[in-house]
């Protein structure tokens, strides 16, 4: 566990003095943030509040999804991106060497990349809350909390099964876009599901963003621990069955790029 | 140290789609037949051979990044892929690959990383480092990004990187490729100190007869994937002359 730990922190330093390195790249994440604000609050003011958004409004459903959305869009994409640099590169190789194991390595590459999409999503929640009348309880923010990580878990699992896939057959990953796709359409992170058809709602619930927007929602929305249960108990299932699909994958990829000796080449 | 017996490799070639629809199936490549042989602590043993005898599937076979088909391959023991990869801290990497540091940290910053990889903390950590940026002549050197290294500098600081974490056995693929005159110098006499006063194993692929003649107990020609020759390097140079014309000669034709 504590291995483990360190690697986490010597990737992080790793990423975070890479980013230091290029000048004002604090400055330029706030800016974005604050563009991207904008244009959402802009966005909620154009669609108005009858879009089935709700007690919480438009501003905070729309935040909540796009705070999911880009937690998920970068485990996704952090994971791959990581993995194919490394794998190019040679550092791969290099890391190897020091005597940790590819699925432990392949977990701590992208934990820069996630840790600023947490602030950055953290940062998208709070400012949208700051619009909300009245505004959220501490009890609200800690189940809303509850939701975030346990999204974050999934994401991983998810972003590890992407990756195990690029190991495997080196391009082409089919899950980054089906992911992406089904979040977007049936996911409800930009449209209520109540606005969908019954059957494409349904099926949307269990998409993997379904329930983690929907239980920051709700919990913001100020809902009680048994109207969020049904939700947590959603997202239980689907962290185990992404994370036992995740585990399997990374582990029969490793296998297979060790016999072919693909482990540098892209 | 390091024991070989029997080792194979061979590589399956994934089909293109064409090969598919007509229900084939590329032939396997095999790169390396039956590769027996010992290095033992302190010594120092070159590998020879031709481009695509086989010397990099071999080195990295026994970093324990590519699995061998069959055959035994163990370091200190123990296979290179044991312990979840433990193992292979023991074993130090010098690649031609250049690419593997970070562009925008600096040579000192590259260094701490991959100490901290090795589990090394703190204090220990930055001994190491300045440790293995002063056995490689970069001290000066250490606190510039790393894209603004030289060739040279970069494979040194690759060297550096190897001894981090004071392993057992060296492999050294072409390390010396790039380095000056000089630097080529300071290089044979830091594998000889490895290796004599230190008691590393070290395994150098290379192509510099010159630098294999000067640190080599033994040397093995490798063609084709097989050990052809074996023993003191005068014993092995003619063979290895022989093979590196016939190479000539084939491409000419």
């Amino acid at each position: 566990m504590r291995a483990q730990w360190k690697l986490l922190r010597a990737f992080w330093l790793h990423d975070f003095r890479e980013a230091q390195s290029y000048p004002l790249v604090h400055f330029n994440r706030v800016v974005g943030l604050g563009l991207m604000f904008f244009l959402l609050h802009g966005l909620s003011k154009l669609v108005g509040e009858g879009m089935g958004a709700g007690q919480l409004g438009i501003l905070p459903f729309l935040a909540c999804g796009f705070a999911a959305m880009d937690l998920m869009w970068t485990s996704l994409g952090a994971f791959t991106s990581k993995l194919r640099r490394h794998q190019t590169t040679g550092m791969l190789e290099a890391c190897l060497m020091t005597g940790h194991s590819l699925p432990a390595l392949m977990t701590a590459m992208p934990t820069f990349d996630l840790s600023v999409s947490v602030m950055r999503s953290s940062a998208i929640v709070v400012l949208a809350s700051l619009f909300m009348a009245p505004a959220p309880s501490p009890v609200a923010w800690v189940y809303a909390a509850f939701f975030g990580v346990g999204g974050m878990l999934l994401f991983l699992a998810v972003g590890l099964i992407s990756a195990a896939l690029l190991l495997r057959y080196k391009a082409g990953d089919p899950l980054n876009r089906a992911m992406h796709i089904s979040a977007v359409v049936t996911g409800g992170v930009f449209m209520p599901r109540t606005e969908l058809p019954a059957a494409v709602g349904a099926v949307g619930a269990w998409v993997p963003i379904a329930p983690v927007v929907d239980g920051v929602r709700l919990a913001l929305a100020g809902s009680s621990w048994a109207e969020l249960a049904p939700v947590a108990i959603r997202l239980g299932v689907l962290v185990a069955v992404a994370s036992t699909v995740a585990l399997f994958s990374v582990r029969a990829a490793v296998r297979t790029v060790l016999k072919e000796g693909s482990l540098a080449h892209y | 140290m390091l024991r070989l017996h029997e080792v194979c490799k061979t590589f399956t070639v994934t089909p293109r789609v064409r090969e598919l629809l007509r229900f084939r199936r590329p032939p396997p490549v095999e790169v390396l037949h039956g590769i027996s042989f010992e290095i033992g602590a302190g010594q120092i043993v070159g590998l020879i051979g031709p481009n695509g005898a086989g010397k990099s599937t071999l080195m990295r076979c026994v970093a324990g990044l590519v699995m061998p088909t069959s055959g035994e391959l163990l370091v200190d023991g123990s296979a290179p892929t044991a312990g979840g990869g433990t193992q292979r801290r023991r074993i130090g990497w010098v690649s031609r690959e250049d690419r593997s540091f970070n562009l925008r940290l600096t040579g000192r910053e590259n260094l701490a990383f991959f100490a901290e990889l090795a589990q090394k903390d703190g204090g220990s950590r930055a001994e190491a480092v300045a440790d293995a940026l002063a056995r490689v002549g970069l001290t000066r050197q250490a606190d510039r990004p790393f894209r603004t290294y030289s060739s040279g500098m970069r494979q040194r600081l690759s060297m550096g990187r190897a001894l981090i974490a004071d392993p057992v056995l060296l492999l050294l693929d072409e390390a010396s490729t790039g380095l000056d005159p000089g630097r080529r110098e300071s290089f044979k006499r830091l594998c000889l100190q490895l290796a004599k006063e230190q008691g590393k194993a070290i395994l150098i692929a290379s192509h510099d007869m010159a630098e294999l003649e000067a640190l080599c107990d033994t040397v093995h020609l490798l063609d084709g994937g097989r050990v052809v020759a074996s023993g003191g390097f005068a014993a092995v140079a003619a063979a290895a002359d022989a093979v590196f014309e016939r190479e000539q000669a084939e491409e000419e034709a």
